[in-house]
Parts: structure tokens; C-alpha cells; sequence
């Protein structure tokens, strides 16, 4: 005995309750969204506003004025910061571009698996513990807190990174490329410079980028290590000020002079990272149509 | 737009000019040996019997390189037509190098009897009009000209008249014996002439598949047709 | 005359293995295609002619491959040394995407060492020409590799291949991911590179074999099952197995 199933009803329209759930779930998403950037608008806002009538020629010209004078700055906090940073990239982009490339054409053994999980944990560390490990190593060391302390420490902090998004970068290059160059009788380090880098390009420098926006906001490791400098300093050896350091400093402080000048440095540093960002993300978007 | 498959078709090409060669081999054999047999010449019958190992060679070579073509190239469309035309036409040619060694030999068997002229007037009339069948099939294949090869079944019936009336005139030499014998044996040769004829016209035939991709029978042994 | 000699060939991808004691001979200055369904072995062969097998993490390879009366699994022997003679064009056209279509064609040369640019420049314009490409990109050397079409591509890759001069040309399916008229293109191409270099050509096209190789070998299940004229291969096989391949009964 056959028994029929009932043909299944298709509705020809929307109805209207699923029309207002579709609606009600488009309103909490684009609620959710709004609410997530709020905070964000907010500081930029008041970033953008405090520290633009901060910003002047002064800002970057003159070194720390007594409390309640007008008109001093940061410059030595500017070129700290720019030692400190160049100090780090000349130590990490070596190291991290040369290991994303070792773990990404090589990286099949235990020893690469290890060095990909050190830099996986190190991606994570609280920076305030690279610092105090830096601080331990290299300050207690020489002696004195230095700029290349600093710089040590950021290099704790930007190594992993580069070294995993280059990784991640050269891992998009794609293999019959690199066979075209075997094929051709390429030795493999030939492949790598020749092929698989300038292909990678622009993905690595996004990598370095990517890296140095972080370092150049990070304030604990400098803190503990670069100690800060009323004035200007070229010794990486010696303490050095950093804007991070200096916009920690004068936000709390009792003068108004010295927390409108914060509020600069802090509009500078919030620039400068925007700047790598968006940058990184343009170049970033070039080379992913480059590789299709 | 280049053409990409330039080695299969120059041998397409080199096919059709070797079949073309074979049509004019085929046709001369059939003019000596009808030649051989009016003017009663014992060596060009002989020549004709020679020749034959050339136009069976040709039909190897053409059939085994057909072959070829086939497995090798996948030919589609006209290209497979033409392949396939070929390997009909050869067989074709094949059997009229044949015929014509037939003739011979039969004149050969007969070159000590008396005849008789007004036979060996029909048989060279046959002669030609199967031979200009032979070549008209063949430009008709040549230059893929359809009109050209309905002709054929028209130019068939003369030849058919002909062979009818060679038995009749056969019969008249009933008095002399080794005429009469002559006279039978050149019924055989009338015969091969006639099929000669049947090849031409299956050649035709092959022609009009070729360019239509409809294979139709110009004549049928066993009821009338009907052509455009 | 043999340009290949291949002895007990095995290979391994890890421990599954998937060439099994393969012997052949590749003949010089004729093309070879090597035919088979899907996974019986014929690419990972193609590879294991110029030591490409190897560079795949845990491939293993064992028995001889003799070229010009050297073994070139000879642990003295360079695999690099062995790729600039016996070249290799892939399935999927690869020109390098930072070089232009020059750079391409010259970038296997440059492992000569520093050549003077007019060098460069004329053996690009031969390669390319053997490459049937020079009329199509003589106006726009200095364009980008990757702005080609598909077929035009891989034949830049064939010009850079060929521009090294190897003796041997292996090609592994390089008409597969073009249309049918660039197809062709390629198997015209083949049967003028024939004359002058050693082909060997994988393909899963039964009638491309046909219309372009001299030899033709049927592998089946890492194995060889029958080697021989192409002709033959395609009028009268002599394994069973063959014929229903060829005939399309299987696979």
C-alpha cells in the first residue's frame, strides 16, 4: 500500500514575518557594527582635537621647556622615538624577513615547527614582559638604560610579526613558480631571490610595516629600557626619549602646557600608525591582484 | 585564422593527387588493352598485364596511409568525407586495373583466331565511352563538381546498349567455330568493359557523398532510381 | 638512436609507492607521449626525467635514468646541472609575473653568467621565434609576462625553456588548461620542435598523442604496459589492456 506524500506548499512571496525578521536581524548587525565603532570615533575624535592645537612647528623643534613656560615640544622625543624604531628595523627586518623565508620555503621540519611556535608565542607575549626580559638582559648588562635597549626590546616585539606575515606572504607565491625556476635549472636560493621574493614584493614590505606600527606605539618595553631624556639624545647607548614615554609622562601632569603637548604627541603617534596601516593595506591589495 | 593542422592536411592533399594519378593510370590500362585487343597487338596486352603491379601498389600504399589517417588524425566532417571517398575510389581504380588486365589476358588467350571487325567496332566504341566514364568520374572528383558527376548514370546506358548488342553480334559468327570462340571471349570482354562502366559510376557516386554527405545510388541493379 | 635510457625506475611518495621498475627508452630528436588514465604514473615519470620527483617533501626515487651515458640519480651528479639540459614546460603556464615577456624568455640564460644585452636579446628573439610567439610580442618585449593570454603564455614558457638550448624537452600536459585552437597551436609547435630537440610529452588527450608523437607509452597502475610506434599503438595494440584504453572502453 503506496502512501502519497503531501506536496510541500512553497510560498510564491515573502511572507511578512520573515520580512520583519530578515529586517530585525539587519538592525542588530548594523547596531553591533555602529556600537564597535563608536569607541574608535570617540578617540579619534578627541585625539584629533586636543592634539591638533597642539601641533606646530614648536612641537617638533623644541625640546622640553620648563613647566609653565609656552611654547616647548618634543623634539627629542621625535628623534628618540626614530632612533629607537630605526634601531629595532636594523635588527628585526633582517631577522624577520630571513626566518619568514626560512620557515616558508624550508619550513617542513621540527626544527621549523619549533621557531614557527616561538614566534606564535612571542606574537602574544604582554609587551611589558619582552621589556622587563629586555631590561634584565641588556640594561642590567651595560650598565644603563639605552635607546638600544629600546630598540632590542621593540625587536622582541616586531620579529614575530614580520618573520609569520612574511611566512604567511611568500606562502601565497605559487608553487609553479617556484618549479618554473627549478624546471630551469635555478638553485633553490636563486628560486627564493629571483622568484618567489620580487613575486612576494610588496607583501613583505606590508609585513614590515604591519610591524613597525606596532613598535612604534608600544610604551612598556621603552619604558623599562629607554628610561626617557629631556633632551636630545644620539647616543643609542645612553637614555633616550621616546613619544610613547613622553605622552605618558605629560598626560599626567599638573601643567596644562605639558598635557596639550601630550595630546600632540599622541595625534602624531595615532598619524604615523594610520598612515603605515592604510599603506600596508594598499600595497597589500595591489599584490593580492598582482597574484592573481 | 592559420591552419594548425598543416601536416594532416598536406597529406589530404597528397592523398587526393595520388588517387588522381591512379584514375589516370587506371584509365590508360583500360585503353590499351581495349587498344590491344582491336589492333591485335599481343605486346600492349602484355604491357597492361605488367602494368598492374604498379596500380596495386598504389592501392596499398593509399589504402595503408587511409588507414593511417584515421587512427592518427581523427579527421571529422569533410575531412572524414574525403578520407572515406578515397578509400571507395581506391578500391574502385583497383578493380578497373583489373578489368583492363582481364582484357588483355583474354586477348592473349584469343590473339591466334579470327574475329570480326564489326565486334571489334563495338568493343573499341565501349572502350572509349567507359574510358571517358573513368575520366569524367574522376575531374568530377577533382574539382568537386556534382553536376558532373550525375552525368554518369546517363552515360551508362550506351555502354549497356552495346553489350547487349555484342552478344547479338556474337551469335552471327555461330558458323565458325574458332570465330565463334573468339566471338564469346569477347563477350567476356564487353563484360569487363561494362563493369568498367559500373566503376565509373560508382566513383560518381562516391562524389556526390563527398560534397552532399548524402550517399545516394545513381543505379541500382535491382530497381529504377530516380536522380534530380 | 636513445637519448633516455630508463632502468628499473621506482618511485615513492613517502611509502606509497606509485612508479613500479619502469623501463623504457626515449628515442632523440622524436617526440614521445606518454598516455594513461588519471593517477597510473605518468607525470610523476615525466618528473623523475629531470629530478623534479625529488623536490617534493618525502618523494624518493630509486633505479637509473641514463642521459648521454651518465646516470642522472648519480649521488656526484647535480640535479641543477641536469634541468639546464633536459627542460621541463608544466601544465599550467608559469611566466614569471615581475619579469617582462624578455626577462622571461632570457631569465634561464642569466645562469650563464653576465651576458652583453645584445647577446640577451638576439637569443630571446630565437627562442621566441622557435616558440612561434616573436611576431605576436616583437612590439612589447618589455610588457609584463602575466598580460599574455593563456596560449600565448605558455608558449613563452616554451620559449624560455628553450632558450637555454637544452636536448631534451619534457612537457607535462601543456595543452590542458588552453582553449582548442591554442591547443593546436601547441601540437603544431611540437611536431617543428621535434626535428631539432628530444620530446616527451605527458598527455590525457589520446588523439593529441596520435596527431603529435612518434612513440607513444601506455602506463597503467605505475606501470608500463605497452611502448611502441604511435601507429601501432593506435591501429594494432598489442596488449589488450591498451586497446581498451585507446579504444575507450576504460578509463
Amino acid at each position: 500500500m503506496s502512501a502519497t506524500v503531501p506536496a510541500i506548499e512553497v510560498p510564491r512571496t515573502i511572507s511578512s514575518q520573515r520580512r520583519t525578521k530578515d529586517r530585525i536581524f539587519s538592525i542588530a548587525l548594523w547596531a553591533s557594527v555602529v556600537i564597535a565603532l563608536i569607541p574608535l570615533l570617540l578617540i579619534v575624535y578627541r585625539v584629533v582635537r586636543l592634539g591638533l592645537a597642539a601641533v606646530s612647528v614648536s612641537l617638533f623643534a623644541h625640546t622640553a621647556l620648563p613647566a609653565n613656560m609656552a611654547g616647548g615640544g618634543m623634539k627629542q622625543a621625535f628623534l628618540g622615538t626614530a632612533m629607537i624604531v630605526g634601531i629595532a628595523i636594523v635588527i628585526s627586518v633582517p631577522l624577520g624577513v630571513l626566518t619568514g623565508i626560512y620557515l616558508s620555503e624550508y619550513g617542513s621540519g621540527r626544527i621549523a615547527s619549533v621557531v614557527r611556535f616561538t614566534a606564535e608565542i612571542l606574537l602574544s607575549i604582554p609587551s611589558i614582559v619582552a621589556g622587563a626580559f629586555i631590561w634584565a638582559l641588556v640594561v642590567v648588562a651595560l650598565g644603563s638604560f639605552s635607546g638600544f635597549a629600546a630598540g632590542v626590546a621593540l625587536t622582541v616585539i616586531m620579529w614575530p610579526i614580520m618573520a609569520r606575515a612574511t611566512e604567511e606572504v611568500l606562502r601565497l607565491v605559487p608553487t609553479e613558480l617556484r618549479e618554473g625556476g627549478l624546471a630551469l635549472g635555478y638553485p633553490r636560493w636563486r628560486v627564493i631571490m629571483r622568484v618567489v621574493l620580487p613575486t612576494a614584493g610588496a607583501g613583505v614590505l606590508t609585513a614590515i610595516m604591519l610591524a613597525v606600527a606596532r613598535g612604534l606605539g608600544e610604551t612598556a618595553p621603552v619604558l623599562l629600557t629607554a628610561l626617557g631624556n629631556d633632551f636630545v639624545n644620539t647616543n643609542p647607548m645612553k637614555p633616550t626619549d621616546a613619544v610613547p614615554l613622553r605622552v605618558y609622562n605629560y598626560v599626567q601632569s599638573a601643567y596644562p602646557a605639558w598635557r596639550a603637548l601630550a595630546w600632540g604627541g599622541a595625534l602624531m603617534l595615532l598619524l604615523g600608525v594610520l598612515v603605515l596601516s592604510v599603506t600596508a593595506r594598499m600595497l597589500s591589495i595591489r599584490q593580492q591582484r598582482r597574484m592573481r | 585564422m592559420p591552419d594548425t593542422r598543416r601536416g594532416f592536411h598536406d597529406e589530404l592533399e597528397a592523398l587526393q593527387r595520388e588517387i588522381l594519378e591512379m584514375g589516370e593510370l587506371a584509365g590508360d590500362a583500360v585503353q590499351h588493352a581495349v587498344h590491344a585487343v582491336v589492333f591485335r597487338d599481343s605486346n600492349e596486352a602484355q604491357g597492361v598485364i605488367d602494368g598492374d603491379d604498379e596500380i596495386d601498389g598504389r592501392y596499398l600504399d593509399i589504402d595503408q596511409r587511409t588507414l593511417q589517417t584515421l587512427a592518427l588524425q581523427t579527421p571529422v566532417a569533410a575531412d572524414l568525407r574525403l578520407v572515406s571517398a578515397i578509400i571507395h575510389v581506391n578500391l574502385h581504380l583497383e578493380r578497373t586495373g583489373d578489368q583492363a588486365v582481364n582484357i588483355a589476358k583474354l586477348h592473349l588467350l584469343t590473339e591466334d583466331l579470327p574475329g570480326s571487325d564489326a565486334m571489334r567496332g563495338q568493343i573499341r566504341e565501349m572502350g572509349d565511352l567507359v574510358v571517358r566514364m573513368l575520366r569524367t568520374a574522376m575531374e568530377a572528383f577533382d574539382r568537386r563538381d556534382l553536376d558532373l558527376s550525375l552525368q554518369l548514370p546517363k552515360m551508362d546506358d550506351p555502354v549497356d546498349r552495346l553489350n547487349r548488342a555484342s552478344h547479338l553480334e556474337a551469335l552471327k559468327l555461330a558458323d565458325d567455330p574458332s570465330a565463334l570462340d573468339w566471338g564469346l571471349h569477347m563477350n567476356l570482354v564487353s563484360r569487363a568493359l561494362e563493369r568498367v562502366g559500373d566503376q565509373a559510376v560508382d566513383i560518381a557516386e562516391q562524389v556526390g557523398f563527398l560534397i552532399t554527405g548524402e550517399f545516394r545510388e545513381f543505379t541500382d541493379a535491382s530497381h529504377e532510381v530516380e536522380l534530380p | 638512436m636513445r637519448e633516455i635510457d630508463v632502468s628499473s625506475l621506482s618511485a615513492w611518495f613517502g611509502s606509497k609507492q606509485v612508479l613500479h621498475d619502469i623501463n623504457l627508452g626515449i628515442e632523440r630528436s622524436a617526440a614521445t607521449a606518454i598516455i594513461g588514465p588519471s593517477g597510473c604514473g605518468k607525470s610523476t615519470l615525466i618528473r623523475c626525467l629531470n629530478r623534479m620527483h625529488e623536490e617534493v617533501r618525502g618523494a624518493r626515487v630509486e633505479g637509473k635514468v641514463l642521459f648521454d651515458g651518465e646516470d642522472i640519480y648519480d649521488p656526484r651528479v647535480d640535479p641543477v646541472v641536469i634541468r639546464r639540459r633536459i627542460g621541463m614546460v608544466f601544465q599550467k603556464p608559469n611566466p614569471f609575473p615581475t619579469m617582462s615577456i624578455l626577462e622571461n624568455t632570457v631569465a634561464g640564460l642569466k645562469l650563464l653568467g653576465r651576458l652583453p644585452k645584445a647577446e640577451l636579446q638576439a637569443r630571446g628573439e630565437k627562442a621566441l621565434r622557435a616558440a612561434g610567439l616573436w611576431d605576436e610580442v616583437k612590439d612589447r618585449l618589455g610588457d609584463p609576462g602575466g598580460r599574455l593570454s593563456g596560449g600565448q603564455q605558455q608558449r613563452l614558457c616554451i620559449a624560455r625553456a628553450l632558450a637555454v638550448e637544452p636536448d631534451v624537452l619534457l612537457m607535462d600536459e601543456p595543452a590542458s588548461a588552453l582553449d582548442p585552437s591554442s591547443t593546436l597551436r601547441i601540437e603544431e609547435l611540437v611536431t617543428e620542435l621535434k626535428d631539432r630537440y628530444t620530446v616527451v610529452i605527458v598527455t590525457h588527450n589520446m588523439q593529441q598523442a596520435a596527431r603529435v608523437a612518434d612513440w607513444t607509452l601506455f602506463m597503467l597502475y605505475g606501470e608500463v604496459v605497452e611502448f611502441g610506434p604511435t601507429s601501432r599503438i593506435f591501429t594494432t595494440p598489442e596488449d589488450k589492456r591498451t586497446e581498451d584504453y585507446v579504444t575507450g572502453r576504460f578509463g
